[in-house]
């Protein structure tokens, strides 16, 4: 369906108004021209068995299950490759039809080994299922079947056993033609076919779970559900993936308490049916024993486990204490990693209590008002049809996985141009027309010089280092895509970086082209948190709050009875900083670490040692709430129900599965309660329900946003009251010196984490940090891969690996943000406050500045 | 008839020899198809035949079986195959004895035996664990439970002779020479390696095409 | 592995004549086992560096096809063939003399690694039946006696007398393509 729809011949076709007819087993219906057979007879209610042929992948016709009989055809052709002709009659259940079936079954079977009670897929096993609807019965072959060694691990992911593998061709086919990893493929040929990697080099895609799912057999198992239960002891209910901001649909799958299994839910708005391993395989910390499970208040400098209703006091106390001080005494930071309803419940505090200090993004994203106000805001399906897409963002492969997958897919199968404006190269410069690679952190003064290109003004030499010649061949795509939706993909490039105007040069240059803005955030629910209000200068339902007494602050405060806070506030770097300097009194941490998920660590250390009072609601001992003086153990994904917003906007749900640990609670009431005991008036909520109502009400934006309409895999796509219009961009000059490296600071799909670090299927995976050089570096430096080497940046020293990579540019470094970089030659006397922490690059960087640079230096060799 | 034709009956059988038993001084024969409590039986060279598929607790109309499989320790395998049973529960409470589970089970891991003695002083204890029900390496039931302390080994001599009575497949004509002994648990099966004609236990190697029974 | 200077000059002129580089797979397959007289792992590595595919893909090709040594095997390769016209010339025979001169059986180098001996499907030269190659050289109408000197000349690394010439299109070039230089077929890499 997918490849019908998609290619432009098939839209030029379906304009036309010929329909064919075709007739199934009497059942007489209409078609799109291109239509398989298959696809029509499943329209027409007919089921025709199959194993090979996916909705989502190129037919092969390897599997032979799905012949049909055609009327006045030779033979009997495969439904999964014969496109439907006009007055078509086709028998999917004759004699000759059925008896084929059954030698296919037959012959199927004869070298499955039929372990069903032990394999994984017993009970779910398409190839059962078909053998006990379409089968002999019996078999004929009495030999020996074909053995191989038993599971074998293609990675440390996911298992093959080759004996009960049929040949479908999907997980190959799915390697290579959806997640652009051929790294599985068929070996040997004849009765010895089987599926191999080459020898030594691991199934290592990020996708590589979507083939467990494919299969039709119990060929592919997973490693993380590897005999945890059978398909009849699973309970399930449909959520929203929980990782990153595309917000997949999953099907969330537990047994006795515990979520087991994690699938994924073809919807055509979001991941049409993938899911990429981190969301798939990174739900084992939910079941980890170092989840918190009661709250805890520090008495005499050591945290205890105490009551709620003592927790909550002393935590209202603190907060209240320092509001005394003044609006910015106060700092609320955090709410992008729960439901959208906490959120709001976390804004409302934050306002309740007095201030505007309120943040969700930790001064790793971009404006909130862009993120939130982009305008004409593209949707993830509008890269399919785009007439260009220029990404300027994050490596996507490695944040936002599911997002890459549609966009090579736009790129390769439908072929959208692709222009990437990186600092480095990343996963999707193989697919990319033109890869605009420039100094990491100018970014915007290049997107603004494209948009200045698109409308004739010439540029005598492209900003920020990239190459002319790229940069004219990028200058004429967008020039042919002008007014014919072309998508600007917009995010943090790196948290070494502060890519401070980026929204609104992407703005700019959707504006210049007649595109569409895509705004990508890192964390699952960043877009609900904003729109919930949890940014200095938004109110819920993304209202601008500087525009003073509009309707949509009146409905606010209507809906609080109280009146909101009217002073500037305070993003996330302006609170971390001013607590640096020790002008905080009260820090709210809501799933915000300061320490370990911070782009500056020195800075954030600072502020957690210097504010008096810190309460962190979280699921771990993170260490910024072992340094906290009250401590909430919270509900989390697969815990708690209420509604997420993706980068689209699109609000779907989130469903409670299992029962949080201990006594934690969803944030939301918590937070009701600490807002009672703030103002005095009783708490309100008693669900997540009432939450999301009070948040309707109060914000205009959500009022297209019903329960109902939030249900299912689509969703509903929420628009802020008030769109983005940036003001007039000035690029402030960015100097560089020629001695140092600029750093490129990215996340990486599996990192060391709270989240991943603690889930065990991520912990086989080398996620050992190591700094990319480009080669010509590497030479100047005279040093080799693995060696340690310094760099010296602004705030701290790091010793770590370096490995070559030509993909990152002469005079630039990449370091991954979300790992531990410990080097074999760590300086044992910088113990202090490493040995508590290991050393991370967020060490490294220092984020009031516009870009960082590191001095790299070689180590003396060990005598 | 007169006013004690009534009685007939009643004293006819006052000269009767009475069918009550003495139980449980005497202790009467169960006939061969009894569903008595179930045993995890074993193979001979002691492997544990449950491979922990929970087809039997799928089957269970009653849902009192919880099983838990996990994967083989390569160096020391708990069962033949990937997978054993790791947790294996039971609540006798819960169960009907209908037998659906000995039917349902792939490698005849789990039987009834004759065994009907298992009165408990708490609830927790009706819940039989895997330490309960898996025989121990001589083929005899654990009996660690103090209320079945009173059957004797004679009794269990009796079991495991009516789980014959369903053929594989369904087949009427199915007549397999049952290579079962009486004794509760243990299975015979024939060395590795001996060409014989005799179709093996079913349950005796699942991955093995000689252990299929040609008909 | 890595190509010699010459060889990668010759991949590249390999790859520059096809519209899909990909479609050089096979030939830069013979390439790379003619230089190392077996295709190991590191040589399906660098096939796919030149090709931009994933060495699983490589691999793959290399795996279906049966004249592509996985193994490390003599310096010479006898293969014999099997088929009809041979078998019925005496070629079953023929193998078992030519596996009692080498004192190594079928399938298998001698143990000093200079014959690989291998039994083949129909070579094509059914009218020269019974016959066999030597490198890829073919030898048709071979008697026992003759035989005996083609395992003794390729014992010694020789190039055996009596055969058709070294074949000029091992590389599966289409035509009108410029060939392998003069000299240089699968011989040439069994000194490197």
């Amino acid at each position: 369906m997918a490849d019908t729809k998609a290619s432009p011949e098939a839209e030029e076709s379906q304009a036309s108004p010929e329909r064919l007819k075709v007739t199934i087993d009497g059942v007489t219906t209409e078609v799109e021209p291109g239509t398989l057979l298959i696809e029509a007879a499943l329209k027409a209610g007919k089921y025709i068995p199959h194993f090979c042929w996916h909705p989502r992948m190129k037919p092969v016709a390897k599997c032979r299950m799905c012949l049909v009989e055609v009327e006045d055809q030779r033979g009997l052709p495969p439904a999964c490759t014969t496109p439907c002709s006009n007055e078509m009659v086709v028998h999917t259940d004759t004699p000759i039809v059925q008896q084929v079936q059954e030698s296919v079954l037959e012959l199927l079977l004869a070298n499955h080994p039929l372990d069903c009670p032990v394999c994984d897929r017993g009970g779910e096993c398409p190839l059962q299922d078909q053998t006990m609807a379409y089968g002999p019965g019996e078999s004929r072959f009495v030999e020996e079947k074909r053995h191989y060694e038993k599971p074998i691990a293609l990675s440390e992911l996911v298992l093959l056993d080759r004996e009960r593998c049929i040949l479908c061709d999907r997980c190959t086919r799915f390697a290579d033609e959806v997640a652009g990893d051929p790294l599985i493929a068929f070996v040997e040929r004849g009765n010895r076919t089987h599926v191999l990697t080459f020898p030594d080099e691991p199934f290592r895609s990020y996708f590589s779970g979507n083939t467990i799912e494919a299969c039709p057999v119990g060929a592919l198992t997973a490693v993380p559900y590897r005999f945890k239960a059978r398909p009849w002891d699973l309970e399930e209910v449909e959520s929203t993936c929980a990782q990153c901001a595309v917000g997949c649909r999953v099907k969330l799958q537990s047994s006795s308490s515990r979520v087991l299994r994690v699938l994924g839910v073809d919807s055509e708005e979001v991941n049409q049916g993938w899911l990429c391993d981190k969301g798939r395989f990174g739900f084992e910390y939910l079941h980890h024993d170092d989840r918190l499970t009661a709250p805890m208040i520090r008495i005499d400098g050591e945290l205890v486990e105490a009551s709620w209703g003592e927790a909550l006091d002393a935590a209202a106390d603190g907060i209240k204490r320092a509001a005394k001080e003044g609006p910015d005494a106060l700092g609320f930071l955090g709410g992008s990693r729960s439901t959208t309803e906490s959120a709001y419940a976390f804004s409302k505090l934050a306002r309740i209590a007095g201030t505007n200090n309120v943040d969700a993004q930790l001064g790793d994203g971009l404006e909130a008002a862009f993120l939130v106000g982009a305008n004409p805001r593209a949707s993830i399906a509008n890269l399919d049809s785009a007439a260009a897409i220029v990404v300027a963002g994050p490596d996507l492969k490695e944040e936002l996985p599911v997002l890459y997958l549609r966009v090579k897919q736009a790129a390769l199968k439908n072929g959208v141009p692709l222009i990437e404006c990186s600092p480095m190269q990343t996963g999707l410069s193989r697919y990319a027309a033109v890869s605009l690679i420039h100094r990491a952190g100018e970014t915007a003064q290049l997107l603004s010089a494209l948009a200045g290109a698109a409308q004739r003004e010439p540029t005598d030499r492209p900003p920020a280092g990239a190459s002319a010649t790229d940069f004219q061949r990028a200058v004429e795509i967008i020039s042919e895509a002008c007014d014919k939706n072309a998508v600007v993909i917009a995010g943090r490039t790196g948290l070494a970086t502060s890519d401070g105007e980026l929204g609104a040069s992407a703005t700019q240059l959707a504006e210049a082209i007649g595109g569409l803005v895509l705004p990508v955030a890192h964390r699952a629910n960043t877009m609900g948190a904003l729109f919930a209000g949890c940014a200095p200068d938004l109110l819920p339902g993304g209202s601008r709050l500087a525009d003073g007494d509009g309707g949509s602050r009146a409905a606010i405060e209507k809906a609080w009875g109280r009146a909101v806070p009217s002073h500037e506030g305070r993003d996330a770097s302006g609170i971390v900083t001013e607590a640096a300097r020790g002008n905080v009194g009260a820090l709210v941490l809501m799933g915000a670490d300061l320490i370990d998920d911070f782009p500056d660590r020195s800075l954030g250390l600072e502020a957690i040692g210097r504010t008096g009072f810190i309460v962190a609601i979280d699921i771990f001992m993170t260490p910024t709430a072992a340094a906290a003086d009250v401590v909430f153990p919270a509900a989390t994904f697969g815990e708690q129900s209420g509604c997420v917003v993706n980068i689209e906007g699109r609000v779907t749900r989130q469903v409670a599965k299992v029962a949080p640990p201990g006594s934690s609670q969803p944030e939301w009431y918590l937070l009701d309660q600490l807002t009672s005991r703030i103002s005095g008036k009783p708490a309100r909520w008693t669900s997540h329900q009432d939450v999301f109502e009070e948040m309707a009400a109060a914000a205009p934006a959500f009022a297209e946003v019903t329960r109902a309409s939030i249900e299912g895999a689509k969703g509903t796509v929420v628009r802020a009251s008030d769109t983005y219009a940036p003001q007039e961009i000035e690029h402030p000059p960015i100097a560089t010196d020629q001695y140092n490296h600029r750093v490129i600071a990215g996340r990486k799909l599996y990192g060391d984490g709270q989240v991943s670090g603690r889930c065990t299927a991520f912990r086989r995976i080398d996620t050992k940090a190591v700094a990319r050089l480009n080669s010509r570096d590497m030479s100047r430096l005279g040093v080799e891969d693995g060696v340690a080497v310094r760099l010296r940046g602004a705030r701290a020293d790091l010793e770590i690996a370096v490995m070559t990579d030509d993909s990152v540019p002469e005079g630039s470094v990449s370091v991954p943000f979300n790992r531990i970089a410990t080097s074999s030659g760590a300086d044992e006397k910088e113990t202090g406050e490493s040995a508590l922490h290991p050393i991370r690059v967020a060490d490294l960087i220092d984020s009031t500045a516009a870009v960082n640079e590191v001095r790299i230096e070689t180590l003396e060799s060990p005598a | 008839m007169g006013k004690f034709s009534g009685f007939a009956v009643t004293l006819r059988h006052m000269f009767r020899k009475p069918v009550t038993t003495q139980y449980p001084k005497e202790v009467r024969e169960k006939p061969v198809r009894f569903h008595g409590r179930h045993v995890l039986n074993r193979y001979p060279d002691g492997m544990e035949k449950c491979i922990g598929c929970e087809l039997c607790a799928a089957v269970c109309p009653a849902k009192c079986i919880y099983v838990r499989g996990k994967d083989n320790p390569p160096g020391n395998p708990v069962s033949p195959g990937e997978r054993y049973g790791y947790v294996y529960e039971i609540n006798l409470l819960r169960c009907i004895f209908c037998g659906l589970c000995v039917e349902a089970c792939p490698t005849t891991a789990i039987t009834m035996s004759n065994m009907f003695e298992f009165s408990v002083t708490d609830r927790n204890q009706a819940i039989f664990t895997k330490e309960h029900l898996l025989v121990g390496e001589d083929g005899k039931p654990n009996r660690k439970l103090g209320v079945e302390a009173d059957v004797t080994a004679d009794a269990l001599e009796e079991a495991g002779g009516w789980m014959r009575a369903t053929a594989p497949g369904g087949n009427a004509n199915f007549k397999e020479e049952v290579l079962w002994s009486p004794e509760a648990g243990v299975g015979t099966r024939l060395p590795e390696g001996v060409a014989d004609n005799h179709p093996r236990d079913i349950g005796a190697d699942t991955r093995s095409p000689e252990g299929r029974v040609e008909q | 592995m890595s190509f010699s200077a010459e060889n990668r000059r010759i991949a590249d002129r390999i790859v520059a004549q096809y519209p899909q580089s990909e479609s050089a797979v096979l030939p830069l397959l013979h390439l790379a086992q003619s230089q190392d007289g077996w295709l190991s792992p590191d040589g399906m590595r660098e096939v796919a560096e030149i090709l931009g595919l994933e060495p699983a893909q490589v691999f793959s090709v290399a795996s279906f096809y049966t004249m592509y040594l996985r193994e490390p095997a003599g310096k010479k390769i006898i293969s014999v063939c099997n088929n009809i016209s041979c078998m019925l010339q005496g070629s079953d025979e023929l193998l078992e003399r030519i596996e009692h001169r080498l004192g190594s059986k079928c399938g298998h180098s001698t143990s000093g690694g200079e014959v690989y001996l291998e039994e083949v499907e129909c070579l094509a030269a059914c009218g020269g039946a019974p016959c066999l190659q030597v490198d890829g050289e073919y030898f048709e109408n071979v008697t026992i006696e003759a035989a005996d000197s083609i395992v003794d000349s390729a014992m010694r690394g020789e190039r055996p007398e009596g055969g058709k010439g070294l074949p000029s299109d091992f590389y599966s070039e289409p035509l009108g393509a410029p060939s392998i230089p003069e000299g240089l077929g699968a011989n040439e890499g069994e000194g490197s």
